[in-house]
């Protein structure tokens, strides 16, 4: 019987104290060699038609380079007479491949990061040696690739945990460095919430068994990393929908351009007319590979190119958080929620309670409910036990003399009360206020008329009340303190700004629960919650047409976090908690919601900037282009060419450069994200209308303007 | 030219009389040739952009209705703001000149800056 508590290095608690943005571990660099390489060599498989087909903006720009090509073998070949000179031709096709090229490489960038990621954890899930329990008690060596769900393994100190499971036997301290990167050590143990464990971590103590629930390669690990792989990804309804709306544009593009062709011929017929001649006028606008260039720049290219590198970093960004994302959906949904619900201990207390005052009643003195608090707390293995011992130590400086045989009573739940029986047959409990009032009952007490008065006190402090009692006297009260997490009120003001409200759930009654949730900030609190009223909470807002996102761990969260919109289980958690929701946090930290909802908020917030962005560029490549086609033959147009540009050709030259290398240059910003701040809706859409609109109409004007003067200097173009 | 169909589609159909002189099909003889087709064309752009447009925004909107609707809160996207109204005429102008910039510079534009024969 093991009655040595296991010590938990403090560093755990204090470092999931710290805003998350000091606590991410695992940074990865924009480009290195083996994934820029990997990359390149995709982007050209994905040059494919069944798999082009699948970016349908990009499908007809790669439809529209294959049409050039055949009008440049045409002009090769000398069948095509057109004023433009040969190298025109060459240019520009190269340049609409270039183009499709670049949105390849920026997907095949963004998968080969999350696979350099998911390589990363999938090395700790190496096979091992696992101990394989059979019938009868025996012990046979397998190896972990041969476990199968429902096995049960032994697993001892110094050994790595062969797969995913349950402990159902034992309590160890585990190493979860390898999928978390934090060295710290953590606790789980059997029937309580923290009984998940995951393949590859290793146990530093105490012998365990465990009960494999997934077999290799089908644990949520494993889907996850197949996700950011881009193996199975599938697009969100969000996704979706962007891309519905680019084809229409497309679309629509497409039916502008296509007229363009025989209203430039009849300008031309209509000039030669005018001015008499009788050699057919060629001019840009009858020329096809320069109205393909012209609807190239003019279709949403920009975020056709990276919408699909923007969700994959998007998930890439919650693995590098430790979260585990089922689906790229939840990812999305999580940026709009509008509810947060956070369990108190744990998340917004420090999850022991310490003891900080103790209140005689009565004729008794202070030292006298201390000592015997202490004398009931000395062999109390939990917390708050050894907080009543050090407070009454700290505060008399005297210590603790237990005569030897003495008999320790344990906690229970039943009788919710502990203490000690000395030798000479006094019994001290301490317990439950309620409790304790039954226990001096039956050894013919009295209760003290000022004991429900203290007890309400310390209640609505915000604290626990334990009432002290030795044989047939109730001495008096102690008082037993949530110790808030330092930073949380920090963390409920950011969450307030984003727009989200914040509940507390705690098992407490409603006068604690109301001063702690005043204390933390949040803003509103769920007393003496049971799995059915928390369930009961969540259909209300879902009702109210709110988003609801819930964090849990044990068996009894599952409908919870089954119903939420999202549902975050810790990995230390139950198996049946981590089966309800849609994100597993591998951290095990409480706090993970606030990223999660950032991280959810910045991939839409990027979408949405980048699309604002494509489509402004378009004012200035109409304005460099179009003059470029009719000027030629209207020459009067000319008054529409405010960018002057050093001809024609140049001109529709420097727009489809800027079309195509605006993509590699915003490859950053979609792998990383647009730089998300807390504020709320209004606020964010005026600042990212002000750069990305604002900004995506000015800089093509400077950025053609440049390459074109870049062109006309180096002699490039006629 | 340009008038004449976009009258058709949406304006208050002030080019209503067409681009081919009739003075009345069935007692005329002498009909311009072009009259029958610009007014078949027109008739054709009359159904497709007056009353598509009408059809499918109110489908759109109804399927909308049904759905949950979000309550009012810090992050709803407010449509009572200046930020929205400039949002809005901007994606109007922007997406308009996108879509007719081309024809308008072959046409009204070229007429008004250009010679005789085009416009003077």
């Amino acid at each position: 019987m093991n009655n040595q508590p296991i010590k938990v290095p403090p560093a755990a608690d204090i470092a999931a104290t710290l805003p998350g943005s000091l606590r991410r571990v695992k940074p990865t660099g924009l480009l290195e060699k083996e994934t820029g390489l990997w990359a390149l060599k995709q982007a050209f498989i994905m040059l494919r038609p069944d798999i082009q087909w699948k970016n349908p903006v990009m499908f007809v720009v790669e439809v529209g380079a294959f049409l050039t090509l055949l009008y440049l073998i045409q002009a090769a070949l000398g069948k095509q007479v057109s004023e433009v000179p040969i190298s025109y031709f060459i240019w520009v096709d190269a340049w609409l491949f270039l183009t499709v090229l670049f949105a390849n490489f920026a997907t095949a960038l963004a998968e080969a990061r999350g696979k350099a990621q998911a390589d990363s954890l999938r090395r700790a899930r190496h096979e091992t040696v696992a101990y394989r329990l059979k019938a009868k008690g025996a012990i046979e060596e397998v190896s972990s690739s041969a476990l199968r769900p429902g096995d049960q393994v032994v697993v001892e100190a110094g050994q790595t945990i062969p797969g995913d499971g349950e402990i159902i036997e034992g309590m160890a301290s585990v190493d979860e460095s390898a999928i978390t990167g934090e060295s710290a050590p953590v606790i789980r143990a059997a029937g309580t919430d923290r009984s998940g464990v995951t393949g590859g971590t290793v146990v530093l103590s105490d012998r365990i068994v465990v009960e494999i629930s997934h077999g290799t390669g089908e644990s949520f690990l494993d889907r996850m990393i197949a996700l950011v792989e881009g193996a199975i990804r599938q697009r969100s309804p969000n996704e979706i929908a962007l891309t519905l709306v680019l084809s229409a544009f497309t679309l629509a593009f497409l039916i502008v351009v296509m007229p363009l062709w025989p209203m430039a011929w009849n300008a031309e017929q209509y000039m030669m007319g005018y001015l008499g001649i009788k050699e057919p006028l060629r001019s840009l606008g009858t020329d096809v590979p320069t109205l393909i260039a012209l609807l190239v720049c003019l279709i949403p290219t920009t975020i056709g190119a990276l919408l699909a590198a923007i969700g994959i970093a998007g998930m890439d960004r919650a693995l590098q958080a430790n979260i585990i994302a089922k689906s790229g959906k939840a990812v999305e949904l999580a940026g709009d929620i509008d509810v947060v619900m956070l369990d108190k201990t744990g998340t917004i207390t420090m999850g022991n309670r310490h003891a900080t005052k103790f209140i005689p009643v009565g004729k008794y003195s202070v030292a006298e409910v201390g000592r015997l608090a202490a004398l009931a707390s000395e062999a109390d293995p939990t917390p708050e036990g050894k907080s009543i011992v050090e407070l009454f130590v700290e505060e008399t400086k005297t210590p603790i003399i237990v005569p030897p045989e003495a008999k320790f009573v344990p906690f229970s739940a039943l009788t919710r009360m502990s203490g000690i029986d000395l030798p000479d047959g006094t019994r001290i409990r301490k317990g439950a206020p309620d409790a304790i009032v039954e226990f001096v009952q039956g050894n013919q007490g009295s209760i003290p008329g000022e004991l429900s008065g203290f007890v309400d006190n310390v209640a609505s402090k915000g604290a626990t009340p334990l009432v002290v009692a030795e044989d047939a006297r109730i001495l008096g009260v102690v008082m037993l303190e949530d110790i808030l997490k330092p930073h949380m009120a920090q963390r409920f003001e950011r969450l307030r700004k984003m727009g989200l409200r914040t509940v507390m759930i705690t098992g407490d009654n409603p006068l604690t629960a109301a001063t702690i949730a005043d204390k933390a900030g949040v803003d509103d609190f769920l007393a003496q919650a049971t799995p059915e009223t928390k369930l009961a909470y969540i259909r209300k807002a879902q009702a109210e047409g709110k988003l609801v996102a819930m964090m849990g761990d044990g068996t009894n969260d599952a409908p919870a976090l089954a119903q939420a919109d999202v549902g975050l289980a810790m990995n230390a958690g139950t198996q049946a908690a981590k089966e309800a929701a849609n994100m597993v946090d591998l951290d095990s930290d409480p706090t993970k919601l606030i990223e999660v909802v950032e991280i959810g908020k910045q991939l839409l917030i990027t979408r949405g900037s980048l699309t604002t962005f494509s489509i402004a560029n378009d004012v200035a490549k109409y304005f460099a282009i179009i003059p470029a086609l009719f000027a030629g033959t209207l020459p009067w147009l000319k008054v529409i060419d405010i960018m002057h540009l050093h001809s024609p050709v140049s001109a529709i030259l420097s727009a489809v450069i800027f079309n195509a290398i605006i993509i590699p240059m915003l490859i950053p910003v979609a792998l990383k994200g647009v730089r998300y701040r807390a504020l709320g809706a209004d606020a964010l859409l005026r600042r990212n209308l002000l750069v990305w609109g604002l900004g995506g109409v000015v800089l093509p004007f400077i950025g053609i303007k440049l390459i074109d003067v870049i062109m006309a200097n180096m002699h490039l173009v006629s | 030219m340009i008038y004449q169909f976009s009258s058709a589609s949406a304006n208050n159909g002030s080019a209503f009389d067409g681009l081919g002189v009739t003075y009345g099909l069935l007692t005329n003889p002498n009909i311009s040739p072009t009259a029958i087709p610009w007014n078949i064309a027109a008739g054709l752009v009359m159904l497709f952009s007056r009353y598509l447009p009408i059809v499918a925004p109110i489908a759109m909107a109804a399927y909308l209705g049904e759905k949950k609707s979000s309550p009012f809160g810090l992050g709803t996207l407010r449509d009572d703001s200046l930020t929205f109204g400039i949002l809005l005429f901007g994606t109007i102008v922007i997406i308009g000149a996108l879509l007719f910039l081309p024809v308008a510079v072959l046409g009204p534009m070229a007429e008004h800056f250009g010679p005789i024969p085009f416009g003077g």
